[in-house]
């Protein structure tokens, strides 16, 4: 047997033992708690005729927006201070507090100020996606090769395309590092603020079932989240694959 | 002299803040710097806000250090059983990419309100960051230095004094500094979620009854916190590190 197919049987094997043992458990010993996966599978089933689509389509709406808002403004912002050593070296110690706050703490304040409805979900996605951005951005902008630009300068390149030139490519990388964590970041900033308050979205779906004690339904909310979590880390990596091919293999394997 | 041009900026942000609070802004909406103040005050001397972090820090005291361990443990083992490594690949990963949050119910239901339940959150947070560093690391280690000391007559627990626990210490490090940050959000967001004490719940009770100077002076012990652990960080690492080149 082939190694790859070695490790397929194996996983599959432990799959198909986990959910046979979790099965028994609930249909022989007590499936209150741990609820049962041919349960959990016709609760998944029935939610997918009526109404999941719309839940996910609500927290994914949420992400979309929240990037769409805060990865250009970090990435502006970033590339802005990045290159304004002296307004970066005023503003530096308080670059350092915003990067201690816990922001999706943040996310009762965002509640009292946009409501119940997506508002407060996509500000706190927003929020998160920018400060990553930022971040990533000016250290990214800061982190230039000198020589890149003054060479560039000697040559003639006037500011914007020294920016085109050497600037600007070397912070795509550090653009992407930043986008890489904020994709998977926005759906906990949409869980956290779906599951606070809200009417729609898998995490209204997770309270709702915990607050009536519904484990199948808060099991069968896990499993598609964690579906789509590891859909979206999957897609986040093989963007960056895929954007940052052009690189040397050598800096693409760091 | 930039320290003189910081606290310009500082109090110019102070006063407009102040000065625009109730005139341009609802002052429900952004309170202003001076009720922030005595809020703070005022927890500090009926003794509430040492309730609320202590709270906050045992929670994420007991989370973090579990979870180190759990993922410490689980990554020396999956670090040097590859193929078993390879067959869980796919089911750790997808556990990684649940949003964590998601389970706070879960535990909520199974281990209570109190303060277990956002201990179990968070270890699982520093779990799965502990785990990766230090598979990674034990993976990293060249696999000829094993064998030479094999050959030389090492047993299996000398290797792993000698080679693997020293080689995998700095991915260790990394893991533990990255994962303070990632343990405070969860235990603040556990808290804010579901509980009935600490920082998250000061943020939270506040912000349920419009207080919003409770949720500013909240944010702003938590910001306090967060910057006396991360420079307290840096001292440990800066005396931990001066044997290495």
């Amino acid at each position: 047997m082939s190694d790859a197919m070695k490790l397929a049987v194996a996983r599959g094997a432990l799959l198909i033992t986990l959910l046979i043992g979790w099965e028994l458990f609930g249909r022989l010993v007590d499936s209150t708690w741990t609820s049962q996966p041919s349960d959990v599978a016709a609760q998944i089933a029935t939610w997918a005729a009526d109404g999941l689509a719309w839940h996910i389509a609500v927290t994914l709406t949420e992400m979309v927006i929240g990037l769409a808002i805060g990865v250009p403004g970090g990435i502006l912002l970033g590339l802005w201070l990045g290159r304004s050593p002296r307004i970066a070296g005023l503003l530096y110690p308080f670059i350092v507090v915003l990067n201690s706050i816990p922001v999706v703490a943040l996310a009762p304040l965002l509640i009292m100020w946009f409501g119940l409805g997506m508002q407060p979900k996509i500000a706190l996605v927003a929020l998160v996606s920018f400060l990553l951005l930022f971040f990533n951005t000016f250290a990214g902008a800061q982190a230039v090769d000198r020589d890149l630009i003054e060479s560039l300068a000697l040559m003639g390149a006037n500011r914007r395309e020294r920016f085109r030139m050497a600037i600007a490519p070397a912070c795509v990388t550090w653009i992407f590092a930043g986008l890489k964590n904020a994709l998977p970041y926005a759906l906990i900033a949409a869980t956290i603020g779906e599951m606070m308050v809200a009417r729609a979205g898998l995490g209204f779906l997770i309270t709702s079932a915990s607050a009536i004690f519904d484990m199948t339904a808060l099991y069968a909310v896990l499993v598609v989240l964690m579906l789509l979590g590891a859909g979206i880390n999957m897609l986040a990596e093989r963007s960056e694959a895929w954007f940052l091919r052009w690189r040397p293999i050598a800096e693409a394997q760091r | 002299m930039i320290w003189l041009g910081r606290a310009a900026i500082l109090l110019a942000f102070l006063v407009a803040w102040q000065l625009a609070s109730g005139t341009l802004i609802p002052k429900m909406f952004v309170s202003d710097p001076i009720s922030i103040g005595t809020t703070i005050a005022q927890w500090v001397a009926d003794g509430s806000l040492w309730n609320h972090l202590a709270t906050s820090l045992v929670t994420l005291l007991i989370g973090y250090l579990l979870g180190a361990a759990i993922g410490i443990v689980a990554g020396f083992l999956l670090g040097l059983m590859r193929f078993a490594d390879r067959t869980l690949a796919p089911f750790i990963a997808a556990f990684y990419g649940l949003p964590k949050v998601a389970l706070l119910p879960l535990f909520v239901i199974f281990l209570g309100i109190g303060i277990e339940s956002k201990v179990a959150l968070v270890a699982v947070v520093v779990a799965f960051l502990l785990f990766y560093n230090t598979r990674d690391g034990v993976r990293d280690i060249d696999p000829d230095l094993i064998d030479s000391l094999r050959l030389l007559g090492a047993t299996q627990l000398e290797i792993l004094r000698k080679v693997l626990f020293p080689a995998a210490l700095p991915w260790i490090y990394t893991g533990l500094r990255v994962a303070v940050g990632y343990a405070l959000t969860t235990t603040v967001v556990g808290e804010v979620l579901s509980s009935n004490r600490g920082i998250g719940y000061l943020i939270e009770s506040s912000a349920g009854r419009f207080n919003s100077a409770g949720v500013f002076a909240a944010v702003v012990v938590l910001v306090v916190l967060s910057l006396i652990i991360t420079a307290t960080l840096s001292r440990m690492e800066l005396s931990s590190s001066r044997w290495r080149m």
